[in-house]
């Protein structure tokens, strides 16, 4: 196994608030990692730093050997950060295969004049691009919903969609913020099963959740900070254990 | 009953459209009647000025008071180069389209990370200084006089003099502004824009490049404008600031928002229905702003998005035909079970 991110230092400050101090990780190719800590202890934070919504204050983070720290978004996600929404972040107001075609957006290339002028190759690959994102929406076993407004969907549906979306961007890395939040039982066991699918295709995929037993399920590894440090790292199973972690969560023993 | 008409839109579309189109080509022939003809031509030019706004304001969703700048600059653009300059009209026109274009890019690039009201009141801005200019720049403009006599369009040796001229080169502008925006919408491209309005943070996240994307419609939206101005010019013989005050802006909006934002039928119907509409109360004339605010509120109540607003009648298609498909896939099904 190999490396393919690395975070080096990663720090965050918000005038005088430190949202983010120190960070550092390393993810493999093909693992699941969780990142879990109590409400403000800088897990989104984390992830916009990532996908350089808000570039960190300090540190370095790279992909694939290459430094990606502090530059635009759009490029980020063109270098292979793909995320989802703790707030689902969907196009309401379009149809479910088309917030999925827009997550294919740079891996297609049809230009403004050539799409005005319908050209042979603009007809090719919107019919290969609508397959692609068939393809994906029946991974995810969205494809009867493919044809319905986003916004008219259900909640865990929205949720799956978001995922979509990401996995359309034909990502190395895949981030999920809270996928399972307030989802029901059975939506949250549906998504097991795909984060689990994800997983035999290969995906690398870092998650945030709140969901302790969840997260337990399906994480090899797992990360957790605290007013923005990281308090912890191991397996599941050490986490358990941890004094440290037991202490953020539930308070100092007196 | 809006949801069932907007299904048999969506199905016979190519229908409705011939229809339309058979309509639009056989009217000019039966008008006998300046007035009438006039507003015919001005309802096509307005349904044009629409869609430039429509695309700015419905498909990106950045509400512009200002668009009817850049109608007057390409106005003044193409007059004073046709007048004064003697440019032919192809020329004038492309100065027209090219001058408001940047001037499109010029308001673009300072207000792309600007989105709600703070960009409307920064093009509410920019339309007033445009008109100040208009008005103040006496040497280039003629200022409140206005310009008289503007020579009328010829293309290679082919002069548009008459009515029915004009009515048909709008027309023909006309149907193709449309047939290219429904392109653009449905395009790789579109679906960006729409994204970009719908969530840009989400969109950023997906590898849209925004800014990228804002500009674009900017200068698209402020290129088409140019163009209608300089027909405008040239159709009136004769322009000065008052055609281009900011109550033409809110006119167009109140336009763009009674058909429908971000709808490609939309524009159609805001802008016939408020060009007629005032002809025929004239008597009323001092009431119209009273009236175009009570028909606004009505359709606030009504259709909240405007008559067509949010209707995407490609979704609905799609829609109706996948269910249509599946209904009957599963009747299939059953009578085999049956058998």
């Amino acid at each position: 196994m190999s490396s393919i991110l690395k975070v080096t230092g990663l720090t965050q400050v918000f005038g005088g608030l430190v949202a983010l101090s120190d960070i550092n990780m390393t993810v493999e190719q093909g693992e699941i990692l969780g990142v879990i800590g109590p409400n403000g202890a800088g897990k989104t934070t984390f992830f916009n730093a990532l996908t350089g919504i808000i570039p960190p204050t300090r540190g370095k983070i790279e992909l694939m050997g290459e430094d990606i720290t502090g530059i635009k978004p759009h490029i980020i996600s063109s270098k292979g950060f793909a995320r989802t929404f703790q707030n689902i972040r969907l196009f309401k107001k379009m149809t479910v295969l088309d917030n999925v075609m827009v997550g294919l957006h740079n891996k297609t290339h049809a230009s403004l004049l050539a799409s005005l002028l319908k050209t042979r190759s603009v007809r090719k690959e919107e019919a290969e691009s609508e397959k692609k994102a068939l393809e994906i929406l029946q991974l995810l076993d969205l494809d009867d919903f493919r044809y319905e407004l986003a916004g008219s969907l259900p909640y865990g549906l929205q949720r799956r969609l978001e995922i979509a979306r990401a996995l359309a961007t034909d990502p190395l890395i895949l981030l999920l913020d809270e996928p399972a939040a307030g989802m029901n039982e059975q939506e949250t066991e549906d998504l097991l099963g795909i984060i689990q699918k994800l997983k035999e295709l290969g995906y690398t995929i870092i998650i945030i959740e709140h969901d302790m037993k969840f997260i337990m399920n399906i994480c090899e590894r797992l990360y957790v900070f605290n007013h923005g440090a990281k308090i912890a790292e191991g397996t599941p199973e050490e986490i358990k254990k941890n004094a440290a972690v037991i202490e953020a969560y539930l308070g100092k023993e007196s | 009953m809006h949801r069932r008409f907007i299904g048999f839109l969506a199905l016979k579309q190519k229908f409705i459209i011939l229809l339309l189109l058979v309509f639009a080509i056989v009217l000019p022939f039966t008008i006998k009647n300046q007035y009438i003809f006039r507003l015919a031509i001005l309802s096509l030019q307005w349904i044009f000025l629409t869609q430039s706004l429509n695309l700015l304001a419905g498909v990106l969703g950045q509400i512009s008071l200002g668009h009817i700048a850049f109608y007057g600059i390409g106005a003044y653009t193409c007059t004073i180069l046709a007048k004064n300059y003697d440019f032919p009209t192809w020329a004038a026109w492309l100065a027209a389209i090219a001058v408001s274009a940047l001037f499109g890019f010029a308001l673009a690039l300072p207000t792309l990370r600007l989105s709600g009201y703070y960009l409307t009141i920064v093009t509410l801005g920019f339309g007033e200084i445009i008109r100040l200019i208009e008005i103040n720049w006496v040497s280039l403009t003629r200022g409140p006089l206005g310009i008289l006599n503007i020579p009328k369009p010829e293309f290679f040796g082919y002069q548009i003099k008459s009515n029915i001229q004009f009515y048909f080169l709008m027309l023909i502008i006309l149907v193709l502004s449309t047939v290219l925006l429904c392109r653009l919408v449905n395009s790789r491209t579109g679906r960006a824009i729409v994204a970009t309005r719908e969530d840009s943070i989400a969109a950023e996240a997906m590898g849209i490049n925004i800014f990228k994307y804002k500009t674009m419609v900017f200068v698209i939206a402020a290129a088409m404008a140019g163009l209608c101005g300089a027909f405008f010019a040239q159709y009136t013989n004769y322009i000065d600031p008052t055609s281009f005050k900011s109550d033409q802006s809110t006119l167009l909006i109140i336009m763009a928002l009674l058909g429908g934002m971000g709808s490609q039928i939309g524009p159609f119907i805001g802008a016939i229905v408020l060009t007629i509409l005032p002809e025929m109360i004239r008597e009323l004339m001092e009431y119209r702003m009273l009236l175009y605010g009570v028909v606004l509120l009505l359709i606030m109540q009504v259709r909240p998005d405007g008559l067509m607003g949010g209707v995407n009648l490609r979704y609905v298609r799609q829609k109706l035909l996948f269910e249509k498909e599946r209904s009957k896939k599963t009747a299939e099904k059953g009578a085999e079970a049956e058998l």
